[in-house]
């Protein structure tokens, strides 16, 4: 087993990616598609150690950052979803090609689940794993927009200001926020059309009304799921991480 | 966009070097640690559009992550200053480096502190929330600050302070990896004399840091040395959330190595 840190080949911008390699010849390809804004950089590493336990038991798991996010090229202005939907697929087929006989999963967490069920509606992935999704992208925002006012006056972050510093309309929890995204997220609504359920797995706290269709559902405890609301980062345990992957690799993956 | 690597460092970890080669700009590498837990790209992003912008001014960057967080998977019994020293002998021995920067954002700028000292490939030392301590200016800084609240706000510190606390309370250099008391003064000093150049700035982040005064109280007399610059921005967060603090903040860096770290 080892960690391969590599541009994604062809990429242009230049997509940064780290790919864990199984030792033995891998039972699956995992690409992961991350969340996005705060939450990429608040669950980095809890993604980057789920990658590694899942590799332990034999898959190949490929983590890329989007454009303009982590250490890709762009700028974090560039980013949008409907580019994260072509760069998913970009390194989906660089991961197909280095494991053309097993079958490819999409991970996508929270908004990245967007980005991930495209794949499968495409054809390009064979299962779907959900992770604490985004299924309504309005209130979201709006759950987000309440956060990023809640820390822009927080006594805590700002325990010298005497006035609430004022909000931008270009930066959301911290990051560059352009109109196009804005509109993006807004539009973001969970559809199971085109998405077989028998190829889902959704992993969350619970199982809701909205919640997309799955065949097999995997119970987050807190720790891994209370991550989304916190902006602080701690460090992650491992113990649940491991129980969560033996819960994925305990499931069959049919191409 | 100038074009970035990725450096492979001991025991499998790696980073992304960004910038000009060690002949050309300025020959210097910053070495960006982890604030924190947060992976090598830095809260907001900071890290990557600091490399960014370095290495447009003619400065290399290495931005990585040490054992047990972000992609570093595994933790390491090995001491971090060695782990750091480590990473500078790959750059020195692979690409040539032979001058660094190092330091960072609150535990990294406690770091980068103790790796100068002890390490004279570095040159320059970045400490952003780093060590200070709470002195007369701090006690006038805050009994100022006690007196510009209104009464609601003195009722409720009056109720904070008689409230009984579960154990005793922890001080910032409990929580901190900073020197005894007193040694800082003789360390600042020996950087000094080394020809270290070093950029302070504490945060209103900083809870121990109220009053632009402490720096010299803290440090002595050889922190009005030319080679130190010194910014207090109380209105800003300890993580730079806003991105005209961020922005303010690689302004003033690459300001900074323009005029101390030239070749």
């Amino acid at each position: 087993m080892r960690i391969e840190p590599l541009w994604i080949p062809a990429s242009s911008p230049r997509l940064f990616g780290v790919l864990h390699v199984a030792t033995a010849p891998a039972r699956a390809a995992i690409l992961l598609c991350a969340p996005i804004l705060h939450e990429y950089v608040r669950s980095h590493r809890l993604f980057a150690l789920l990658a590694h336990e899942l590799c332990e038991r034999g898959f190949d798991v490929l983590r890329f950052d989007y454009r303009g996010c982590g250490d890709s090229e762009g700028d974090a202005e560039e980013f949008l979803m409907s580019q994260a939907d072509a760069e998913a697929a970009f390194c989906a087929d660089f991961l197909r090609r280095r494991n053309p006989a097993v079958p490819l999963v999409a991970l996508g967490v929270r908004a990245g689940a967007h980005v991930a069920a495209r794949l499968v509606r495409e054809r390009i992935a064979d299962a779907l794993w959900l992770w604490q999704p985004v299924v309504d992208g309005a209130s979201y925002l709006a759950g987000l927009r309440q956060r990023d006012a809640d820390e822009r006056s927080s006594p805590m972050r700002y325990p010298m200001a005497r006035t609430i510093p004022p909000g931008a309309t270009d930066s959301l929890m911290g990051y560059p926020f352009t109109t196009r995204l804005f509109d993006e997220l807004e539009q973001l609504a969970w559809s199971d059309a085109g998405i077989d359920a028998a190829r889902v797995t959704l992993l969350d706290a619970g199982v809701g009304a909205a919640s997309p269709a799955h065949a097999r559902f995997v119970e987050l405890p807190v720790p891994l799921s209370a991550w989304a609301e916190e902006i602080d980062m701690s460090r992650v345990a491992v113990a649940p991480i491991r129980t969560i992957a033996d819960a994925l690799a305990a499931g069959t993956i049919a191409r | 966009m100038s074009s970035e690597e990725i450096v492979i460092l001991e025991e499998g970890r790696f980073g992304v070097l960004a910038g000009p080669p060690p002949e050309q700009g300025s020959g210097v590498c910053v070495l960006l640690l982890n604030a924190g837990f947060i992976h090598r790209s830095g809260p907001f992003r900071l890290h990557t559009r600091l490399a960014r912008r370095l290495a447009a001014s003619g400065h290399a960057s290495l931005r990585f992550d040490a054992p047990g967080v972000g992609d570093s998977i595994a933790r390491s019994d090995v001491p971090l200053v060695q782990t750091i020293r480590a990473a500078m002998d790959v750059l020195q021995f692979r690409h040539g480096y032979s001058r660094f920067v190092v330091g960072g954002l609150c535990s990294a700028a406690d770091l980068g502190w103790q790796v100068a000292l002890a390490d004279a490939r570095v040159c320059g030392l970045l400490s952003i929330d780093g060590l200070a301590r709470k002195g007369w200016w701090y006690r006038f800084a805050r009994l100022r600050r006690g007196l510009a609240k209104n009464p609601v706000a003195w009722v409720r510190a009056l109720h904070r302070r008689v409230r009984p606390r579960p154990g005793p309370g922890m001080t910032d250099a409990d929580l901190r990896d900073w020197p005894a008391d007193g040694l800082e003064r003789a360390q600042f000093a020996q950087l000094i004399e080394r020809g270290v150049s070093m950029f302070f700035l504490f945060t209103g982040g900083a809870s121990y840091f109220l009053h632009r005064r402490q720096f010299g109280e803290t440090y002595g007399a050889a922190s009005r040395s030319a080679a130190v610059a010194f910014e207090h921005w109380p209105l800003c967060d300890h993580t730079f959330f806003a991105a005209a603090d961020r922005l303010r903040l690689i302004d003033s860096i690459d300001d900074w190595m323009g005029r101390h770290l030239r070749r």
